[in-house]
Formats: structure tokens, C-alpha cells, sequence
């Protein structure tokens, strides 16, 4: 067949376009599409395009190729459509001359070569067709990273992925367009206008289009978005299977609770990473802070013990690469355990250095801390318990008054119980227990004791921010004369003091069915005895289910920073005897036990090594051009010279300070 | 001759005296059973803290107050706290108080003495600790008050003895459709309208009085007498709620009574959408309706019954 192709396209033979075939292109092309995607292929860059180059190419052409086919052809095509044809072949034999670098590159140069072959006799507008197909193949190769780089380039412009493969997949249009024009079939006008759908939704959404970039340095965003694609199947029926489940498992059922409305909610917290505002190149230390914070209930008369460490990611053509920070510059340690008092913020480094053997090489990275804490949880749930025959007197009681006889309008309308179903409360915090029992009231009958719903949902709240790694502990208190069984669970006295009126379990999965890591809830499902001995003397009895989870929970934060190349252009200023750096150094303490800082100049080399230094580095140049001045007893401001200083605060004894004291003026 | 006339228009004088029923109870005395309300539960000038710290105390006062002429000696008040967050001074989360018991009585109203009687209960609250984690917890006081409580009304109805008009002569007064006691009778069940009709049986008149009670407040009415088993968790028999007794109904001094020359029914009243009728008919042959003329009554009619009163109260309760 592509042999009668070849043949049809030299002979200039006219023939319609098979639905099939377009299809199959069609196909083609949306799979060529979706591999740009994976590999993330965006074209050639067109500083390629050499004058060199492209007169080897044009020669190769006029020398061989014109000549041979010129007495193939002759006669049959106009010279505009010849010359069309021949630059179109030009096209692609520089394409092929530049270097196929890689399999989509191939795909590419077929899949234009297909669709010449294919279309080029269906249609009767030849001229055209061959100019758009040249226009295409030029955008498809170069076009596209042209385009991406006229908002960084002029200053103004759609973004890059606004104007990427990803939103216009001009072969996969071109097609489309072509079909409807050639075949008519329906088919093709319902894809088209699809795709326009999709693409104006992407447009619309460019956040996910951001992340849907086929730039080369947003590899980890197409990463992501091909991870969130792949788990749209997952996420549906993991959904469908849950749905299911909870109808016919209680252990999936979540039951719904509220936490306590606190301005100041508990847990531990990474409040910001920060850098620094300076610029991270090869060879040099990498330093970033994590500032943590934690909120009890006891205030500063709490510490907390946290586990952290932390890491850079980078992800390449070849994966993704780890490469562990040091949190302990004295003990050179990858991960500590930190005690952070209650309100109190805590400034944690994460160093990546040549001297801990976890230097970053040149490229882009994403710097996580991961902080791990036991914490805990409680949660109270109010239930009422009624008489069952009494019950059933102020239901009847309620219709005769005309009103819906309800449990709700019994507690209600006749006890003035406004709380008809009573909430679920938990204490602040990462992770939400909830309370799941039967509806109230419970109606209790005279000899028979009846059995209701105890299940305790424990739900990781902070989703987008952390997990639960590992429930430690489970308590469940009933009121004293209630009794307790679970299905799943071993139930014992708690160790712990219930309180009074309360009997406490402590509830514990046999060994090896532990709950471990939980990313949304895990229910546990229980039953409670309750009979007549619950009834104060009262119609309503009002009585609280109450649970406490011990538990340790993960948190991770992270931030994006760039280390670049190092300049060899700067390195040859340095050379050449430049101390142009205003450099800052910070020595390890001295004997008085305070970290010494001194601003010098010098040369960018110097500045960066740390032989017996904490770390140095570029600083701003006017602490190297200033002095640091006191005013009075609490103000320190930058100023050229004494006369300056003085001006400042007048009334007030001003001073310099020396240069180790020039820290001060830095806030 | 001069005599005999003389001592028979003496005679009729007299008949005509005691049938028409000069007014039994004195105008001023009929004042005080108006008002719709019985007793009421108030606790809202007491300053009841809307926020509490764990391990406080506080007092929760609730007033009692009577606001008919009826006295309530027979009553029961009961008031729940959040168990294992708060408690009264014996421990307890329950308090519990039967009047007859305790000998406390709340007098009605008397035309000597107009005040509202009242009874102030001081109960002095423990705030127990939360739990650890917790910062704060909204508790709930719940207060249910049962009592037995009576009402008497009094109305002014015409006994037209020529209810069509076929006498020539005058008539002092004329059959009224219905008669309005929307005032109400010092309590929260009512008598809301009376509607007199004057039935004929040959010479003979029998007046027929349909009686309309009404619900007008907020609680439950439950028969007299079982305070006690409605202010309890117990199981209750077919006719607690909603259900009234009728003591008496008369008129003319007496002259004609329930049991006697009045019957009524039914026999039972009970209240379906807050409301029931009553219908209570004068024996036959008892007027004659050639020999008496048209006159006034006054109608007293009397019912007992029981009633509940709920209210809660919320308090939140803060971590220290």
C-alpha cells in the first residue's frame, strides 16, 4: 500500500479519503501527541538553524534529489506546486540533517511524511497543501520552543504552556480539518469540537495546564500530572469500591464530626521555608531554614519532641535523584530529634555541602523537610436514651398536638432539647475523630437491653499537608453501665484513670493488623449493650460516648530552588584579581561563646569556601561600603561615616559599631 | 280577692328571683381568673454566665412564679445537667424536687392579693474538668417542671325562653350565639368560647352549652394527678396526655348542676391539635317555658388538669 501511495503521490492520481484511514492517522497523531507528553519532546531549538546547516541541506537537494525527481515528474505539476514539493522535502531532509535525536523525532518526521503521502492526492488544492504542510512541520520542530520564548525574551505574551503542544496539536487539527473536509463522516466534526472543549477548559484552568507543559524544566510538573492521570482510573473506582463498601462494610463507613472551632488549632506546624535572598551556583554550600512551630493546650510549660529530615529531589530524564540535607552542622546529621516548646518557633537549617558529601550539582530541585510527631486526639459524642413505651406515649402525644411525630420532634417540641442530633466534637489538631452511633434518642425496653452503634472514625485531616504514620493507641469510654464489644479489636480495661461515671477500654488490633499509615480514615466499628440501668429519673437521659487516639503523624513542606551553573565568566574577573564581592563570614563561635561575623571584600573563590568558617557568602555590598550605626541604645541603621551617624536620633548617643557587630544592622 | 293577687305576684317575685340567678360570684372576684398563663419557668434575671471556666462554680438560679389564681401544691421540678461535666453539691447531675413532699406551695391570685407568688431555686453548680485535649465544651441544662393546675370560668349566658320570638312582650335578654373568653382563665389551658343554644321540647326549654378548650401554651397537658409518673422516665398510661377533667358546671346558683340537671359529653376531655369540645345539656322538663321568662346566668364552669413546662439552657465551658 505504500508503495501505491508513493506511486499515487509522484503520479499526481487523485483519489477520496477512507474514513478508516483517517481514523488510523488520526490515532497516529493523537499517540505521537501523547508521547511529546511522556518524554516531554518540544521541537528543535532554533538556534540549530545555522547558515552552514541549511546550505548543506540545500545542496544535497539541488545536487541529487531535483534532478531525479524532476524526470519523474515532469509534466505532471505546475511549477508552484513543484517548488512547493521540493522545499517541503528540503524541510524535512534538514530536519533529518540536523540529527535525529531521539524516537520521537522519528515519529515526527513520519508522521508529517504520512500525511503528505496520504493527503496530498485527496486533495485538489495542492499549492495550499503543501504550504501548510511546510508551515506545520516548521512549527512542529521549531515553532513551538520559538513561541516559548517570546514572553522571556520580550518581556510580554501568552505563557509558555499557553502556547505549547499541549494546548494546540496542530497535526492532530490538521487532520481532523482535513477529514471534515474530505469525508464528511460525523465522526470527525464530534472530535474536533471536543478538542476545542478541552483545549478552552485547559485554557481556562492554567494551573494544570502549567503543570501540563512540555517544557523541558517542567519535567517534575508532567511527571505529576501523568502520576494524577494514571490514578483517575484508581481515584474512580477506588471511589466506586468505596461507595459499595459503605453500604455493606462498616470499616469503610466515615462517620461525619466536627473539630473544635480553636483560632489557634493544635499540632505542629512548618510555618515557611526560606532561602535567603541569594543565589545558589555549583560548588557552593546550599542552606535552607525551616521555621516549625507547635500549639498545645499546656502553652510553653509543653515541649514536643519532633523527628525531622530533609532532602532534595530532582528528577532527570532518567527518574527522580534524593539526596539527604544535614539538620546538625556539629554532628553532621541527617536527621535529629528537636524538642520545640509551645508556641515558640524553632529555625531548623537543611544543608547540602560538599564537606557532608551531599552536595547539589547544577540543575533544579525541590527541597522537602519531613517533621515526624506523636500527637493526640479526643472526641465526645451526646446521646440521649428514653424509655421505649414512654417514647411511644410522647410520639403519640405529638400527633395528637397535629405535629410530626419524629425523634426529633420529640426531644424538641416536648423537652425543649434543641440539639436533636447531637454533633460529633473532636479536639483540634491534624487528625479528626468522629463518633458514629444510632440516631436518638434510644428507646430502652423493659427486660431487653438493646445493642447500638459505637464506630470511631479517625480521618487525617491535613490531606494536602501530611498522613498519619501509625496509630499508637486507641481508648473508647462508655458511660459505666453501658458494655462494649468490638469485631475487629481486643478490648481490655485501659490502663489509664477513667473518669468518673466512665468505664474505659483500650481497643488493639491483633499483631500484624496494626493501622499504619493512614492518607484519608480508617472506622472502627463497635457495639454497646445499654438497658434499663442507664435511665436517670428523668424522660431523657442524657448521656457522652467519648474516645482518645494517640497516634504519629507526618508533616512535609517544601520549596523550589535553582543551583546554577558556575560562572566561568566570573571566575576568569576573578582571575584576572577583581575583590569585588562584599563577602560575609561567620565563624564558628569564638571563646565567649557568641558566632563571630565579619564583612570583607573579596573574591567571589574566597567568599565561597568554608575551611574553617560556618558558611560565607555573598553579601549585600553596602555592609562592606558601610558602617553599622547605634542609635541610642536600641537603633542600628547603615550609614557612610561617623558624621552620618550622628545625624541620626540627635539627643541620643550614637556610635559605630566595629565590624563583627555589623550583623546588627542586617534586620 | 285584693289578697290573693298580692300574695301571687309575691310568689312569682320570688320564682321569678330564683331562676333567673342573680349573679353568684361578685364581678370583682370573676377579675382574677383572666390571663392565659399558669406558672412560668424564668431564668433570665438571674445573669446565668454564658461561659465558665472547668473547675468554677456558679450558681444557676431558676424562678418560679405563678401567674394565676390557682394554687399549685402539687408539683414536681427536675433539672439535668451534663453528667461528668457538671454536678450539684451532693455529686449528683440530677436535682430532683416533689412539692408535696417538701410542704412548698405557690398560691394563686386573690382579688386581696393580685402579686405573682414565686419560688426562687439557688443550685450551686461544680464545673468538673475537660478532657485534656479539649478546649472547650458546650453543656446543656435541661429543667422539666410538672404541676397540677385548675381553671373556673365564668360566663354571662341569656336562658331565652322564647328563643323565636313568638311572645309579644319585651324579653331582658336575648340567646347569644357564642360568647368569647379569649381573656382566657389564669391558665395555660382555656376555655376559648361558649356556645349556648336553647333547645325546645314542647313547653319545656333545654339550654345546651357547647364548651371549647384550647391549649394556649407552650407545654403538654397531662391529666391531674400524675405528675409524678410524667415528671419520671416511666412508661404512661392511655390517657396521661392531653387530657382534662371537668369538675362542674352550673349555673343559677346552683340551681342546675353537673350530675344533678346537667349532663355532658363525652365524658372524657382530651385535646387533639390542642383543642377539644364539650357539650353540656340542662335535664328536660326542668323550665317551662310558659311559666319562666326569658333571664341572665351566669355559666361557671370548673376543670382540673395537669401540665409541663421544659426550657434549656446552654453554657459553655472553657479549658483554663
Amino acid at each position: 500500500m505504500a508503495k501505491l501511495k508513493l506511486s499515487d503521490w509522484v503520479s499526481n492520481k487523485s483519489q477520496s479519503l477512507n474514513t478508516s484511514y483517517a481514523i488510523l492517522l488520526l490515532i497516529f497523531s493523537g499517540g505521537v501527541w501523547v508521547l511529546d507528553l511522556l518524554n516531554t519532546w518540544d521541537g528543535y531549538d532554533y538556534a540549530l538553524i545555522n547558515p552552514s546547516r541549511v546550505l548543506g541541506v540545500g545542496f544535497l537537494i539541488l545536487g541529487f534529489i531535483v534532478p531525479i525527481l524532476m524526470s519523474l515528474v515532469s509534466r505532471r505539476f505546475s511549477f508552484r506546486e513543484f517548488l512547493l514539493r521540493i522545499i517541503y522535502i528540503w524541510v524535512i531532509l534538514f530536519i533529518i540533517g540536523l540529527g535525529v535525536r531521539d524516537f520521537n523525532s522519528i515519529l515526527h518526521v513520519i508522521l508529517s511524511l504520512s500525511i503528505s503521502f496520504s493527503f496530498a492526492n485527496i486533495t485538489d488544492d495542492k499549492e495550499s497543501f503543501y504550504m501548510t504542510l511546510i508551515i506545520l512541520t516548521l512549527i512542529d520542530f521549531f515553532g513551538f520552543y520559538f513561541l516559548g520564548t517570546i514572553r522571556s525574551s520580550f518581556g510580554f505574551g501568552l505563557d509558555a504552556y499557553q502556547l505549547s503542544r499541549i494546548v494546540i496539536p496542530i497535526w492532530v487539527y490538521f487532520i481532523l480539518v482535513f477529514s471534515q473536509q474530505h469525508n464528511g463522516d460525523p465522526v470527525f466534526d464530534w472530535i474536533f469540537w471536543g478538542l476545542i472543549v478541552l483545549n478552552v477548559l485547559l485554557l481556562l484552568e492554567s494551573s494544570t495546564l502549567h503543570v501540563m507543559s512540555a517544557r523541558p524544566e517542567n519535567l517534575e510538573g508532567v511527571s505529576e500530572f501523568w502520576s494524577d492521570i494514571k490514578k483517575i482510573p484508581q481515584t474512580l473506582f477506588g471511589s466506586l469500591y468505596k461507595i459499595y463498601n459503605q453500604a455493606f462494610n462498616d470499616t469503610y463507613v466515615d462517620y461525619s464530626g466536627t473539630q473544635e472551632q480553636a483560632q489557634d488549632p493544635q499540632g505542629v506546624f512548618i510555618e515557611e521555608l526560606d532561602v535567603g535572598d541569594r543565589v545558589f551556583r555549583e560548588g557552593s554550600p546550599v542552606y535552607v531554614w525551616a521555621k516549625l512551630k507547635t500549639k498545645t493546650l499546656d502553652g510553653v510549660e509543653d515541649i514536643l519532641t519532633v523527628h525531622v529530615d530533609c532532602y532534595a529531589e530532582t528528577t532527570s530524564l532518567s527518574g527522580k535523584t534524593k539526596t539527604k540535607g544535614v539538620l546538625d552542622e556539629e554532628e553532621k546529621k541527617f536527621s535529629v530529634f528537636i524538642p520545640v516548646t509551645s508556641g515558640v518557633e524553632k529555625s531548623i537549617p537543611c544543608i547540602f555541602d560538599a564537606d557532608y558529601g551531599n552536595e547539589l550539582p547544577e540543575g533544579k530541585y525541590k527541597i522537602t523537610y519531613n517533621v515526624e510527631f506523636d500527637f493526640g486526639a479526643d472526641v465526645r459524642k451526646k446521646v440521649y436514651l428514653m424509655d421505649r413505651y414512654r417514647y411511644i406515649n410522647d410520639l403519640e402525644v405529638l400527633d395528637d398536638k397535629g405535629l410530626t411525630p419524629s425523634k426529633e420532634g420529640v426531644l424538641r417540641d416536648l423537652y425543649k432539647i434543641e440539639d436533636t442530633d447531637p454533633e460529633s466534637i473532636a479536639s483540634s489538631g491534624p487528625v479528626l475523630l468522629a463518633i458514629g452511633t444510632d440516631s436518638v434518642p434510644w428507646d430502652i425496653g423493659e427486660s431487653e437491653s438493646i445493642k447500638t452503634l459505637f464506630g470511631l472514625t479517625i480521618k487525617n485531616l491535613w490531606e494536602s499537608g501530611g498522613k498519619v504514620n501509625k496509630v499508637n493507641n486507641i481508648y473508647l469510654s462508655v458511660p459505666d453501665t453501658f458494655g462494649l464489644s468490638c469485631s475487629e479489636m481486643d478490648l481490655s480495661t485501659s490502663p489509664r484513670t477513667p473518669e468518673e461515671g466512665l468505664k474505659e477500654f483500650k481497643a488493639e488490633y491483633e499483631s500484624g493488623h496494626e493501622i499504619n499509615e493512614i492518607d484519608d480514615y480508617r472506622t472502627i466499628p463497635c457495639l454497646m449493650n445499654v438497658d434499663r440501668e442507664s435511665l436517670d429519673s428523668i424522660p431523657v437521659t442524657t448521656r457522652f460516648l467519648k474516645a482518645h487516639v494517640d497516634y504519629t503523624y507526618v508533616i512535609d513542606k517544601t520549596i523550589h530552588i535553582e543551583v546554577e551553573e558556575y560562572d566561568l565568566g566570573r571566575e576568569e574577573e576573578v582571575l584576572e584579581g577583581q575583590t569585588d564581592v562584599c563577602c560575609k563570614y561567620v565563624s564558628k563561635s569564638s571563646p565567649q561563646g557568641d558566632p563571630r561575623t565579619d564583612y570583607r571584600w573579596s573574591d567571589t573563590n574566597y567568599c565561597e569556601s568554608i575551611s574553617d568558617y560556618i558558611r560565607a557568602y555573598d553579601a549585600s555590598l553596602e555592609f562592606c561600603e558601610k558602617e553599622c550605626c547605634q542609635t541610642g541604645s536600641s537603633g542600628f541603621i547603615l550609614v557612610n561615616d561617623l558624621d552620618e551617624c550622628n545625624e541620626l536620633s540627635p539627643g541620643t548617643e550614637n556610635k559605630l559599631l566595629e565590624s563583627s557587630q555589623k550583623y546588627r544592622c542586617e534586620s | 280577692m285584693k289578697k290573693c293577687l298580692c300574695i301571687l305576684a309575691c310568689l312569682l317575685f320570688i320564682s321569678s328571683c330564683t331562676l333567673t340567678g342573680t349573679t353568684e360570684e361578685p364581678k370583682l372576684e370573676r377579675d382574677i381568673y383572666k390571663g392565659t398563663q399558669g406558672v412560668i419557668l424564668d431564668n433570665s434575671k438571674y445573669n446565668l454566665p454564658q461561659e465558665v471556666y472547668e473547675g468554677e462554680q456558679f450558681t444557676y438560679a431558676l424562678r418560679l412564679e405563678n401567674k394565676g389564681p390557682y394554687e399549685v401544691n402539687t408539683a414536681r421540678l427536675l433539672i439535668s445537667l451534663d453528667k461528668g461535666f457538671m454536678e450539684f453539691n451532693d455529686g449528683s447531675h440530677l436535682y430532683e424536687d416533689n412539692f408535696a413532699g417538701t410542704g412548698t406551695i405557690l398560691d394563686g391570685k386573690t382579688i386581696y392579693y393580685t402579686a405573682d407568688d414565686f419560688l426562687v431555686k439557688e443550685l450551686l453548680v461544680h464545673v468538673k474538668e475537660l478532657d485534656a485535649l479539649s478546649e472547650y465544651h458546650d453543656s446543656t441544662i435541661q429543667t422539666l417542671f410538672c404541676y397540677d393546675y385548675n381553671g373556673i370560668a365564668f360566663a354571662d349566658v341569656c336562658i331565652d325562653t322564647d328563643p323565636h320570638n313568638l311572645k309579644p312582650e319585651d324579653k331582658s335578654c336575648t340567646s347569644q350565639s357564642s360568647i368569647s373568653l379569649s381573656e382566657g382563665q389564669g391558665g395555660p389551658v382555656v376555655i376559648s368560647r361558649i356556645e349556648p343554644r336553647m333547645l325546645i321540647n314542647n313547653q319545656f326549654l333545654t339550654p345546651q352549652f357547647k364548651i371549647y378548650f384550647q391549649n394556649h401554651g407552650q407545654g403538654t397537658v397531662i391529666s391531674p394527678g400524675k405528675v409524678a409518673d410524667v415528671c419520671n422516665n416511666n412508661a404512661l398510661e392511655k390517657g396521661t396526655y392531653n387530657t382534662l377533667s371537668l369538675k362542674n358546671v352550673e349555673f343559677s346558683n346552683g340551681r342546675f348542676k353537673l350530675g344533678q340537671n346537667i349532663n355532658c359529653i363525652p365524658s372524657e376531655l382530651v385535646l387533639r391539635n390542642e383543642e377539644d369540645m364539650i357539650s353540656c345539656t340542662v335535664s328536660s322538663n326542668e323550665i317551662n317555658r310558659d311559666q319562666v321568662s326569658p333571664f341572665m346566668a351566669v355559666l361557671k364552669v370548673e376543670y382540673e388538669y395537669g401540665y409541663t413546662e421544659s426550657s434549656s439552657d446552654q453554657i459553655r465551658i472553657k479549658d483554663v
